[in-house]
């Protein structure tokens, strides 16, 4: 029976290309090959293959660059290099650049079938198991954070695995999640916890902006103020909840940032791409708590009916 | 000079700028990319200059800020700033706060960005 994995192989010999597909195919899986590295982007943007196996030495995109440029495109597949004797110090910074793993030539008839199977396995591993993300009824979570902005991005890409497990958003909706949520957090902590004045941005590129934010981190009372942070998410929508606590704000005084008169001014931005990103977006009274809707497309639908 | 976050090239003796990052939401991130960028534009002084966003699936509105830098860097020595290349989420974040059109030039893409110098 044929295998669905679908691995891509990036050589320049054609013969090499040739050598490793019939290593390959005995495994079962659907080859796909590239001559070089500019070549095995394309083909991976046309359609992600499960893995790539790919030389060191090729003209005009290496190994080594190929694999720095699904790092820093973050394209999840892995990848695994075919080195030749006395590349080792290569194969070494290559997988410091995010490779998987390294055959060397000379053992590719022993080495490389085995090497694909155990990164594969590692790979479905280390996803969820689809069947039981099918049975997730409903989650709630909630974090206390501190005022380290560092914190923010990371705590996106949980929400994002969280949501995912559901399957309910597309790729554009959980973009616009992690922008809402992004503003919405930084906010909280900078102008909530930290109290710091946007205007401070206008000045010297941001570095005052900067600077106050790091003193105050470490200055009672702020450095003492949490943001809680809670989703409550089941298959219908998803609720986040922002909560600060500073002396609150008064949404209806921020300055319409899309009047002409305020286009350069830097505040109110945030709020606006909140309200532009989510389905449902309340503050309570006080101005420390924001909340924040999204629907899945079926109840977007239903609300808008 | 090397960029960790950028890539620069040349279409039509026009400086191209690549964004190198995929999602601007991290602090530091935007932080150094905004110094790379207004270092470029004051070393090469460009008159005519776009920023391309093909790589970028996010931005949060202190990325937005760095645009408008950007812009006011490339005008005060009298040139133009055309941005392009984005996705539908990342343009709708520059619609929503009125700037895309108004004091930011967007274009879908590179090319369509060095003929909207000409106009």
């Amino acid at each position: 029976m044929t295998n669905q994995v679908r691995i891509l192989v990036v050589d320049d010999s054609a013969t090499q290309r040739i050598l490793l597909e019939s290593h390959l195919k005995s495994g079962g899986y659907d080859i796909h090959t590239a001559g070089d590295g500019v070549e095995a982007l394309e083909c991976i943007q046309r359609e992600l293959p499960d893995m790539v196996v790919t030389d060191l030495q090729m003209p005009n995109m290496d190994g080594l660059q190929l694999v720095r440029e699904i790092s820093e495109q973050q394209i999840d597949v892995p990848v695994i290099l075919t080195t030749a004797a006395g590349s080792e110090i290569i194969a070494a910074e290559a997988l410091h650049a995010g490779a998987a793993s390294y055959v060397p030539k000379s053992a590719l008839a022993t080495l490389l079938l085995p090497t694909v199977v155990r990164i594969l396995e590692l790979r479905k591993a280390s996803q969820p198991n689809q069947q039981l993300a099918d049975c997730l009824g409903s989650v709630s979570i909630q974090w206390h954070l501190t005022n380290d902005q560092s914190l923010v991005p990371d705590l996106i890409r949980r929400v994002e695995a969280i949501l995912n497990e559901f399957g309910v958003y597309d790729s554009s909706q959980h973009m616009q999640i992690a922008m809402a949520l992004d503003e919405s957090i930084t906010n909280a902590i900078v102008h909530g916890n930290l109290e710091i004045n946007s205007d401070l941005r206008d000045i010297d590129n941001g570095q005052p902006y900067v600077d106050e934010i790091n003193r105050r981190m470490t200055l009672p009372p702020y450095c003492d103020r949490r943001v809680l942070f809670r989703i409550q998410a089941d298959r219908n929508n998803a609720t986040f909840t922002i909560r600060d606590q500073g002396p609150g704000f008064c949404v209806d005084k921020v300055a319409d940032p899309t009047d002409m008169a305020n286009l350069e001014n830097v505040s109110g931005r945030g709020l606006l791409l909140i309200n532009a990103f989510m389905d449902e977006v309340s503050h309570n009274e006080g101005g420390k708590e924001i909340v924040m809707v999204k629907y899945c497309d079926n109840t977007a639908d239903e609300v808008s009916t | 000079m090397t960029y960790d976050h950028i890539q620069t090239s040349l279409k039509e003796n026009v400086p191209v700028v690549t964004l190198a990052v995929s999602k601007f939401i991290d602090r530091l991130l935007i932080q150094e990319t905004q110094q790379e960028l207004i270092s470029y534009i004051k070393s090469t002084k460009p008159e005519k200059m776009v920023i391309d966003f093909k790589s970028v699936e996010s931005i949060s509105s202190e990325f937005i800020t760095t645009m408008l830098r950007c812009s006011e860097y490339v005008r005060s020595e009298n040139g133009k700033l055309a941005l392009c290349g984005m996705s539908p989420v990342v343009r709708m974040a520059f619609k929503v706060t009125n700037l895309d059109g108004t004091i930011l030039s967007i274009q879908d893409s590179v090319v369509k960005a060095i003929d909207s110098f000409e106009s």
